[in-house]
């Protein structure tokens, strides 16, 4: 039953809260009595103090180390934990076959076919494409790309400069991304649900390779209906924010340091295509002194068909698209950027020809299920 | 505020304690004074400025107040009883316009600030009857974060200076300080001058007791927020967010989640803001005591929000229970009523004015008024029945707060509290009787045997963390009711204790804290007020 009175039911009386405090001890007092029991070996409180801190961060450096070797992916596989594990299957390559290295978001991972690339010139090369990825994370990705290749060539797909997330977010963002980095725990704390518990006790060992080389592989055709010329993003005064064009000089600088190539592309997108955004990137790659590839127009080169060559009506290019993107961007980089058939080399082409023959059967099989699809499709109708 | 929020604020409270510690005793306040003022800065911009408003207000009303009390106490003496009587009068005259002039600036500005919008959808409809179709505009004003909990500050102090039990600082800056502390400055608790003021002026020495109890309360809540509370929000938004998709069993598992939501993220921020405090060495009120242990609403209520609770009691239902109308009916009903209702019945208008209050406290909206009226109506409907309860606990003999009646008190207490969360949390009071109708209404087995229950965003595990969480909040809870106060034992404790706790705390936020790329940032709910 509830209270008898009303005053009953008001809340508690104040003098109940805590009385204000006063310090319970002075600082640094030294207590004689107790102080004697150790007489002959006496430290200064102060040292105590210190000795006891010192300790204290020693225990809370090897938690946390031992916290983040437990949760840290031991493969670079999904099933490892490993986030965008095609992205980062780089890791498995041998240490310096890969010639050039492609940066970017979703657009990177569908417009360009290392594989094609291969095929066509000898080139290796590796698309690390991660959906909505931002600069700054392009910057950890290329850190970790170093740690095992050195590339001739580094290509930046440009949409990340223009990312969907505001000033603020992005700034947000970057400070995770860097965290993230710092200290990998961070993000991969929540793989305690699904862990194996025998990956505690393993050491990281990276070697599962991929035969797309980070390409995401759709053949899919879902074609733009409207007219592609009409597609322009107009943007009033664009600008790029602090976090992506300081990452951006990082890039470069980094770039400059390992003797890196740094190119900037723009591939076919008419979701994001903007004539302003594209002017911008010209004239920041001007101020750098770094080559912007444009391949983003009504009539460029590549020669891409709306109609064919999208997988889902312009945002994406599917295989077909990035054969065209690809074959080009492979003859550029050769004739302008110094990149050298690797066919002779028979360590790295023995390897390479058995990925693209699996990578030609997967294409075969996608191609005869979409083709299946759409004769399934027209049955219906 | 989110999490990261909250990370950035520990960090924030660390280097401004370790400049404090490098100030002379005597001018260490002016340190939490200046990082207040950026603390306020930067979470609200310009609109910070508010706080100097408020404080100005109280300021001034405040020393004029206590001009009048030395004017009259030194004017009395050598009077007669009656010219001391007339003398009285007229002082108590003046000081109540000065205190109303105070408190109407203070309030006003909150009221445009955050009540304006809510005014003029009520006025605007009143108007079209007259046939005015325009109606009044609806204003967009920028409503600095934490200035409900500072202008009930602000107004406490005005009041406690009239009712003389405080004099007015002086220093308007201390007073400033005492508006805008800044681990008060998002989410309370609404403390009283007398009680925290001194607290903040007088300089306080490093101890090592409040540093690691005030980390230890940090992470404490950090816990409560990060693992718990924000784990619990998602299923609670998915289901709240789509109510009409789901039956019986999701309804009620979500509505259970977001009162657990609710409690860990206030309870919990109020944590890391009273750890923070307390490592300057400052304590601030406590804000809530086990309250889903209360045998009945108004207990509740007693264990949950307690700065808000005694603040409206000594504030509110004071000033008007003992208000000359008041007085009139309380005299009238003694004349008419039986002794019971006599004394319900004038306590139980004040207490409605109380719940009105405390229902518009927490937003400018409809729905919270409703919400007073629902926790009014139980606690006045509760005072009818009880002597009937206590009646028949004599009787027969029993205790109504031990065994099983006090078990089922419990449940009722706790059933009632999430009916009134499911009301705090629906989109309107439509949402929310649509709500209350799907629970009754949408009886499927189906939810609890297919697995639906684990897909709405909190999976098998996610409900382990959350129950083992509960579990450890439930160990630290009895036995705080039992008088042991775990957290500030641990850090009287020996050392070997002490860093096993704040290691093993640290540890569990880390791994089952429910933050990074798989989780979206879950904003404080109080703070919204």
């Amino acid at each position: 039953m509830e209270e008898t009175t009303a005053s009953k039911t008001a809340p508690a009386p104040a003098e109940e809260s805590p009385k204000p405090e006063k310090d319970s001890k002075p600082e640094e007092t030294p207590n004689p009595e107790k102080d004697s029991r150790h007489s002959g070996r006496k430290l200064p409180p102060l040292v105590i103090k210190g000795v006891r801190g010192v300790c204290f961060f020693v225990l809370l450096g090897l938690m946390l180390f031992g916290l983040n070797h437990v949760y840290l992916p031991k493969n670079n596989t999904k099933e490892n934990g490993m986030r965008n594990a095609s992205a980062f299957s780089f890791y498995a390559e041998p240490a310096n076959t890969i010639d050039t290295m492609i940066i970017g978001n979703s657009d990177a991972y569908s417009a360009f076919s290392p594989m094609e690339m291969w095929n066509a010139y000898g080139m290796t090369s590796y698309v690390s494409g991660q959906g909505h990825l931002i600069v700054p994370e392009s910057y950890t990705v290329l850190e970790q790309v170093l740690q095992n290749q050195t590339p001739k060539v580094l290509v930046v797909e440009t949409d990340t400069i223009f990312s969907k997330y505001t000033k603020q977010e992005l700034e947000h963002k970057t400070a995770e991304v860097l965290l993230y980095r710092a200290y990998p725990l961070l993000q991969n704390h929540d793989r305690w649900k699904n862990m194996d518990i025998a990956e505690v006790f393993q050491l990281p060992d990276y070697h599962y390779r991929t035969y797309a080389k980070g390409q995401y592989m759709s053949c899919k055709v879902d074609p733009y209906k409207g007219d592609p010329k009409k597609k322009n993003k107009v943007i009033q005064n664009p600008e790029m924010d602090w976090p992506v064009k300081f990452y951006l000089n990082r890039i470069k600088e980094v770039c400059d340091e390992k003797g890196i190539k740094l190119i900037l592309v723009r591939v076919p997108c008419l979701k994001t295509r903007s004539v302003d955004n594209q002017a911008l990137i010209r004239r920041y790659a001007d101020e750098i002194g770094v080559e912007f590839l444009d391949l983003d127009y009504e009539n460029s080169p590549v020669n891409i068909n709306w109609k064919t060559d999208t997988r889902d009506k312009g945002t994406h290019l599917n295989c077909y698209g990035a054969k065209k993107v690809s074959l080009y961007l492979g003859q550029y980089l050769m004739d302008h950027y110094g990149i050298v058939s690797r066919k002779d080399d028979a360590s790295v082409a023995s390897a390479w020809n058995k990925d693209y023959e699996r990578y030609q059967e997967e294409l075969e099989k996608q191609a005869k299920a979409e083709e299946q699809a759409r004769v399934l499709a027209n049955i219906g109708k | 505020m989110t999490y990261d929020s909250y990370l950035f604020f520990a960090a924030y409270a660390l280097i401004v304690l370790g400049i404090y510690l490098l100030f002379p005793l005597k001018y260490r306040w002016t340190v939490l004074l200046g990082a207040g003022a950026l603390f306020c800065g930067f979470l609200n911009g310009p609109v910070a400025l508010w706080v100097l408003a408020c404080a100005g207000f109280a300021y001034v009303s405040a020393r004029h107040l206590t001009t009048l009390q030395d004017r009259f106490a030194k004017e009395k003496k050598d009077l007669s009883k009656d010219e001391r009587k007339a003398l009285k009068a007229r002082y108590t005259r003046r000081k109540k316009w000065t205190a109303a002039g105070g408190i109407v600036g203070a309030l006003s500005i909150l009221l445009v600030l955050k009540y304006c919008n809510f005014f003029i959808g009520q006025i605007n409809p009143l108007l079209s009857l007259f046939g005015v179709t325009e109606g009044i505009p609806f204003l967009s004003l920028a409503l600095p974060m934490g200035i409900s909990y500072y202008t009930l500050q602000a107004i406490g102090y005005i009041i406690d200076t009239y009712r003389g039990v405080c004099r007015a600082e002086k220093n308007f800056f201390k007073l400033l300080l005492f508006v805008s502390f800044f681990p008060q400055m998002t989410e309370g608790p609404i403390a009283r001058y007398g009680q925290l003021a001194p607290q903040l002026t007088e300089g306080h020495r490093y101890s090592n007791e409040n540093f690691t109890g005030g980390v230890t309360l940090i992470l404490w809540g950090f816990f409560k927020k990060i693992v718990i509370s924000d784990r619990a929000s998602f299923m609670a938004s998915e289901v709240f967010d789509n109510s009409a998709s789901y039956g019986t069993f999701a309804l009620i598992t979500a509505a259970v989640l977001y009162t657990v939501q609710l409690y860990t993220d206030f309870s919990g921020c109020i944590d890391i803001m009273s750890g923070t405090a307390r490592m300057f060495g400052i304590r601030l009120p406590e804000n809530f005591r086990q309250p889903f242990f209360s045998h009945s609403v108004g207990e509740f209520w007693r264990r949950w929000h307690i700065s808000l609770g005694t603040w409206f009691k000594d504030y509110v239902f004071y000033s008007v229970s003992l208000s000359a109308p008041f007085m009139k009916l309380s005299k009238a009903a003694s004349a008419k009523l039986n002794k019971f209702l006599a004394a319900l019945l004038p306590s139980s208008c004040a207490l409605l004015i109380v719940w009105l209050g405390t229902g518009l406290w927490h937003g400018a909206d409809m729905k919270y008024v409703v919400y007073g009226l629902y926790y009014f109506l139980i606690m006045f409907l509760g005072s009818l029945v009880d002597p009937l309860g206590a009646k028949a606990a004599q009787k027969w003999g029993f205790d109504r707060k031990k065994g099983v009646f006090g078990a089922l008190a419990v449940a009722r207490t706790i059933l009632l509290v999430i009916i009134g969360m499911i009301m705090f949390r629906a989109g309107s009071l439509e949402e929310f009787a649509n709500y209350l109708w799907g629970i009754v209404s949408r009886v499927n087995y189906g939810e609890l045997t297919g697995g639906v229950l684990l897909c709405l965003g909190t999976d098998t595990p996610d409900f382990i963390v959350i129950g083992a969480g509960a579990v450890m909040m439930l160990i630290v809870g009895i036995m705080k009711e039992r008088g042991t106060d775990v957290l500030q034992t641990v850090a009287k404790g020996p050392i070997y204790i002490k860093w096993s706790v704040m290691l093993g705390l640290i540890a569990v936020i880390l791994v089952f804290g429910a933050y990074g790329p798989n989780y979206g940032p879950v904003d404080n709910i109080y703070a919204q007020f």
